[in-house]
């Protein structure tokens, strides 16, 4: 019997070194369920980032574009608090430069954080619609205003609940 | 020889909505413009197709009048004018077929030139004109047939020559006129005995693979519509711009376009479609090229599911869609996930076998494009994150090259330096590495 409790034991032991819960496979799994639009209005650098600092500890309700959902789902996936998270409304948005405006200053480039604006100084930017996540970080840099969001696609086709 | 399909008289606006199942028109005509019969005047695009693409659908002017351009429709007023666009052009039945705007019109609308280049591709050997139409009390295809068979040769002649020598089936489900001088083969097997997959499995006995097409296996079916459809454009170079529709218990051609709410109905609710796979129309409702049939709508009252299981007993797929229900109604995605809702086909055939009169065929169609909008999401999510990740490798890639550019340069004495010089920039201790991100949030 103590030899079993031992050899038990031992195999525990073993099994908690070997099978412990990756914390890069944590981070993954939370940062799947972020919607990945870049947008740092949680305060970290983009999604990845923020999901790091939520393994690390970080509130649950930081997430704008993905709304009380999100929260819900990381809160589930946790099992932590992950009340009070803006309520959003689904609304997809796409940057759009006017390009009669801009002045090919190359600064909205380095914002943008999935690599949708092509251009290069002196020369007219443009946005890559189906590229853009819509994450607003491209508006703030722009010194002469060209940069608009504007609704990413009108309705798509949905059965309605019946 | 049957009595002709009547036309149905011009009504004072024709109307296309732009969002439809398959996909987002995009209206290619201005506000206020004139458009004569069979002009393009809205263009569909694959998701996420750049500006200079081809379109896969186009939809023509039904008749001459003036474009009215609105958030979710693109509405032609007819001036009763005799203005027309020129015949069709194309060289190649592909190209014409694109270019005429034909679609799977036996109801999925799929872009038949898509379909044809698939079958072209993979050398199909045969063809079936599928004019089974195995829903009760539609008639559309049948009438089409009795009445106008010789276009459907034509068009059966022009698919026919650009395949080859496919063997080529005329189903129908009872036998045609002997005016009618084609082969055919009579299908009158249970509901959905016209579904292409079960057509190709019971005519040829080929079986087309669970995610793929008949073209899979070398088989190209084609609705009726769809060929005569193609015959008219092959021959007369005519666009797609109207279909024999069951409207009630009549059939009548039809412009694409024609308001549900002024067909010749009994007042009352309708349903656009068949009274099986149909939906029930609201104020806005339109005649598509996708519709067989617009009949009045009974009221039923559902009652709660009783679990009998004659739904599943239904199924053609083998399905169980009372667990399907229950899944969609407590929003439990992963249960429908694996209850296969994704190869559900829509025939409604449990909606037919429902004691209950539960509305199962509107709930798995939400339910369908619940799942494919969280797809997209997902697929661009993905992308974003994908993008995103490379980009930091690429800057911090960058900043490690600069780090390295610095540091050398800082630690290799210049010949012209003095030799104490030269020790005192070897001792420089080399720069720390930057640390990932500081802890907390930084600035933004």
């Amino acid at each position: 019997m103590g030899l079993l409790g031992v050899a038990i034991g031992a195999a525990l032991a073993l099994a908690r070194t070997r099978f412990r819960a990756n914390e890069d496979s944590v981070v993954e799994a939370v940062n799947a369920l972020l919607p990945q639009s870049q947008c740092a209005q949680c305060g970290y650098p983009g999604c990845r980032p923020y999901a790091e600092a939520i393994v690390g500890g970080a509130a649950l309700n930081l997430c704008p574009p993905g709304g009380q959902d999100t929260a819900a789902a990381l809160a589930e996936l946790l099992g932590r608090d992950g009340t009070g998270a803006p309520v959003t409304e689904h609304r997809e948005v796409k940057a759009f430069i006017d390009e009669a405006a801009c002045i090919g200053c190359a600064l909205c480039l380095e914002a943008c954080p999935v690599d949708a604006i092509v251009g290069a100084n002196k020369f007219m930017h443009t946005v890559i619609a189906a590229r853009c996540t819509g994450c607003e970080l491209c508006v703030a840099p722009c010194p002469v205003d060209c940069i608009d969001l504007m609704p990413a696609q009108e309705s798509v086709w949905q059965w309605p609940r019946p | 020889m049957a009595p002709a399909v009547a036309e149905l008289p011009l009504p004072a606006v024709l109307r296309h909505p732009l969002a439809t199942p398959v996909g987002r028109f995009r209206p290619s005509a201005e506000d206020g413009a004139r458009a004569r019969l069979g002009d393009v005047i809205a263009e569909r695009f694959e998701a996420g197709g750049g500006a200079d693409e081809k379109p896969v659908e186009v939809l023509r002017a039904a008749a001459s009048g003036r474009i009215e351009r609105t958030p979710d429709a693109l509405l032609l007023h007819p001036d009763g004018g005799a203005k027309r666009a020129p015949p069709l052009q194309a060289p190649s039945l592909v190209e014409r077929t694109l270019e005429a705007g034909i679609v799977g019109l036996g109801g999925a609308g799929y872009p038949t030139h898509l379909k044809l280049r698939q079958a072209l591709e993979r050398n199909a050997h045969a063809l079936i004109v599928n004019a089974v139409e195995c829903e009760a009390g539609v008639n559309a295809d049948r009438a089409l047939l009795n009445c106008h068979a010789d276009d459907v040769l034509h068009g059966i002649h022009a698919v026919a020559d650009a395949l080859g020598a496919p063997q080529v089936t005329l189903a129908v489900s009872a036998p045609l006129p002997a005016a009618i001088d084609f082969a055919t083969q009579v299908v009158d097997g249970p509901y959905p005995a016209g579904w292409e997959r079960a057509l190709t499995q019971r005519l040829l006995g080929l079986e087309a693979p669970p995610d793929g097409y008949p073209t899979d296996v070398g088989v190209l079916v084609l609705n009726v519509a769809t060929v005569f459809a193609i015959g008219r454009a092959w021959r007369h170079g005519e666009p797609l711009i109207q279909r024999v529709v069951t409207v009630g218990r009549r059939e009548f051609w039809v412009r694409i376009g024609h308001p549900v709410a002024e067909l010749p109905l009994p007042p009352g609710a309708a349903t656009v479609g068949g009274p099986v796979t149909g939906w029930p129309a609201d104020a806005d409702a339109a005649v598509g090229k996708t519709t067989r049939a617009v009949t009045p709508r009974p009221a039923v009252a559902a009652s709660p599911c009783i679990r009998c299981g004659w739904c599943a007993t239904a199924c053609p797929e083998g399905l169980l869609p009372q667990e399907l229900w229950h899944g969609i109604a407590a929003g439990r995605w992963a249960q429908t996930e694996r209850l296969r809702l994704a190869d559900c086909i829509e025939c409604g055939a449990c909606d037919l076998a429902c004691p209950s009169q539960l509305p199962l065929l509107a709930a798995l169609r939400h339910a369908k494009s619940q799942r494919m909008e969280a797809a997209r999401r997902d697929s661009a999510a993905n992308l974003a994150r994908t993008r995103f990740e490379a980009r930091n490798a690429r800057l911090a890639a960058r900043a490690a090259a600069d780090r390295a550019k610095r540091a050398n340069r800082l630690q290799a004495p210049r010949d012209w330096m003095r030799p104490r010089a030269a020790d005192a920039l070897r001792n420089i201790p080399p720069e720390p590495e930057p640390d990932a991100p500081p802890d907390g949030p930084p600035p933004r």
